[in-house]
């Protein structure tokens, strides 16, 4: 896949994988307490792809099954539930960098392409 | 001075219609001929430095590094040059302008 919007919709993609992770990794935070909850992983690579797939194709359907993966080697609790909160808040923060950082790339981007069209 | 070279021997492969890895080596279109063209070689530069900009966001995105800040780095600099090839194809055309403006 070639063309001036190469960069930007790859960053696009991997901005709206991050989100998606958002949502992955809050519903683990939120469902803290909830006997028999088992955390869920997003994959990303694969979200990303899929993610890439859709705004090829121009896919209306905002909302396909997310690439979700149950980790192994979790403890789990007495109620069996195995969400770790420190782990969680840990990855949210890591998925928030990588959020801002897409995104600023992304923004960074545009500039440069708008600046080399307006002269 | 030497005059601008016909466009046909611009050799230069633009940022986002290629596959960045291939374009890096290309040596700069002035280094053929015997005058060196500084305003091509800055074009040049800063055409290099776009790619591989590109190819550091790739492979950011891809998973294949995890150095952010060398990406950040390589894109920043890549966003300076062109602003500097920029800033020198508006001088040149200004003092162009200033030249037909004179009245002899």
């Amino acid at each position: 896949m070639n063309g001036i919007f190469y960069q930007i919709d790859l960053l696009g993609s991997a901005v709206d994988a991050t989100e998606k992770n958002h949502r992955v990794v809050s519903q683990n935070i939120a469902n803290v307490n909830t006997p028999g909850y088992q955390t869920k992983r997003l994959d990303f690579q694969k979200m990303l792809e899929q993610s890439q797939a859709a705004s090829q194709e121009n896919v209306t359907d905002r909302d396909p099954e997310l690439p979700v993966e149950l980790p192994e080697g979790l403890t789990e609790r007495l109620d069996g539930n195995n969400v770790n909160l420190e782990q969680e808040v840990a990855q949210l923060k890591k998925n928030a960098l990588a959020f801002q950082t897409y995104s600023q790339l992304l923004a960074s981007r545009i500039t440069t392409m708008r600046r080399a069209i307006s002269g | 001075m030497s005059a601008l070279p016909p466009v046909a021997s611009v050799n230069v492969q633009s940022p986002g219609f290629s596959k960045p890895a291939q374009a890096i080596n290309a040596t700069p279109p002035s280094e053929q001929g015997g005058d060196r063209n500084i305003f091509l070689d800055l074009m040049a530069q800063a055409n290099d430095d776009q790619l591989r900009s590109e190819q550091a966001i790739d492979s950011l995105v891809s998973g294949k590094t995890e150095d952010v800040q060398q990406v950040v780095m390589e894109v920043v600099k890549a966003e300076m040059s062109f602003q500097v090839f920029m800033e020198v194809r508006n001088q040149i055309i200004e003092s162009y302008d200033e030249l037909m403006r004179m009245q002899f």
